[in-house]
């Protein structure tokens, strides 16, 4: 036996059938198939689906939609800019921020001697881009193959 | 006029080169849609949004390529973001069709088969209808949808395998 799949047997008999290069030769299917009752019926039953489908034609649709995309151009073009989420959030979430710090700051002054440390040790690791205290742990031993 | 040259001159600013563009594939692109929402307001909808994200986005268009997969990207993101927000609660099959009434295909079969393909998911009823009513290759899909062809591959086998059942089950309960 194999070590093909029955699934990979069908994808590969769709794909022949289709006209397309199947990931299986046709020799391989056929042995497959020879051995293999479920595959057979799957196959039969798959073919008349596709017979079926085959047949079939797209129902044509008469849409006129170019009065409505003109109107939006119309309007987009003499209209003030449409709306952008974000530019708020680049501008607001910063702001926001600075806002709640200078509150938090004048309801207790002490934590001026607590932040300043942080702000510092934050923005050095930002600027090296690596936490010095992470461990390793992708080292791999002396002799040992990756 | 072709599609490059409208392309261009809708680069330069000029609005009815993109008319011509809305005139040809609308048609196309209403049914696309219609595929995946099986509603026609909301296929208008977003055919009528995907036009003007396009008209949006032409500047960056490389003319070398061709426009309708481009533009297909776009509405079937259009189309997908539709899916998510609304369902098609009280929609009623009745008013749906994606197939066209073919001579030799009697009726019945073709509203069963309308019916089971409506009972797929949207995704599911999009490759389907590229590979079977608009007679696409693996990479066409494949390019239309921006993913690998081995992953066409198995999504179409999916697809068809459910519509299988969908139809048996038609059967079952005629």
């Amino acid at each position: 036996m194999t070590d093909i799949n029955c699934e990979s047997i069908l994808i590969a008999d769709m794909a022949l059938r289709d006209g397309e290069e199947s990931p299986l030769g046709r020799q391989e299917i056929e042995t497959h198939l020879r051995n293999c009752e479920r595959c057979r019926l799957e196959i039969e039953s798959l073919r008349t689906v596709d017979e079926l489908l085959s047949s079939q034609q797209r129902l044509r649709q008469e849409p006129n939609i170019w009065p409505l995309v003109s109107a939006r151009l119309e309007a987009s073009a003499g209209g003030a800019p449409p709306f952008s989420w974000r530019v708020v959030l680049l501008f607001g979430i910063p702001l926001f921020g600075y806002k709640a710090l200078l509150l938090i700051l004048q309801a207790a002054p002490s934590l001026w001697s607590k932040l300043i440390p942080m702000i510092l040790v934050i923005a050095v690791f930002g600027y090296l881009k690596a936490n010095p205290f992470k461990i390793n742990s992708e080292l791999t031993l002396r002799g040992e193959s990756s | 006029m072709d599609d490059a040259v409208a392309i261009k001159r809708c680069q330069a600013g000029e609005r009815d080169a993109f008319r011509f563009l809305v005139e040809r594939y609308q048609a196309e692109a209403v049914g696309h849609a219609f595929a995946i929402l099986t509603n026609r307001e909301d296929a208008l909808d977003a055919v009528q949004e995907a036009f003007l994200d396009a008209y949006h986005t032409l500047g960056r268009f490389d003319t070398s390529r061709q426009f309708y997969p481009w533009f297909y990207t776009i509405l079937r993101n259009r189309c997908f973001k539709l899916v998510r927000r609304r369902k098609n609660a009280g929609l009623s099959l009745d008013d749906v069709s994606i197939l066209a009434p073919v001579s030799e295909i009697p009726a019945e079969d073709r509203l069963a088969l309308e019916r089971a393909l409506l009972e797929l998911s949207s995704a599911e009823r999009e490759i389907v209808t590229l590979k079977h009513l608009d007679g696409l290759s693996y990479e066409e899909i494949a390019e239309r949808l921006e993913i690998p062809k081995g992953t066409v591959m198995s999504r179409l086998f999916n697809a068809r395998k459910h519509l299988r059942e969908k139809l048996a089950l038609r059967k079952v309960h005629r």
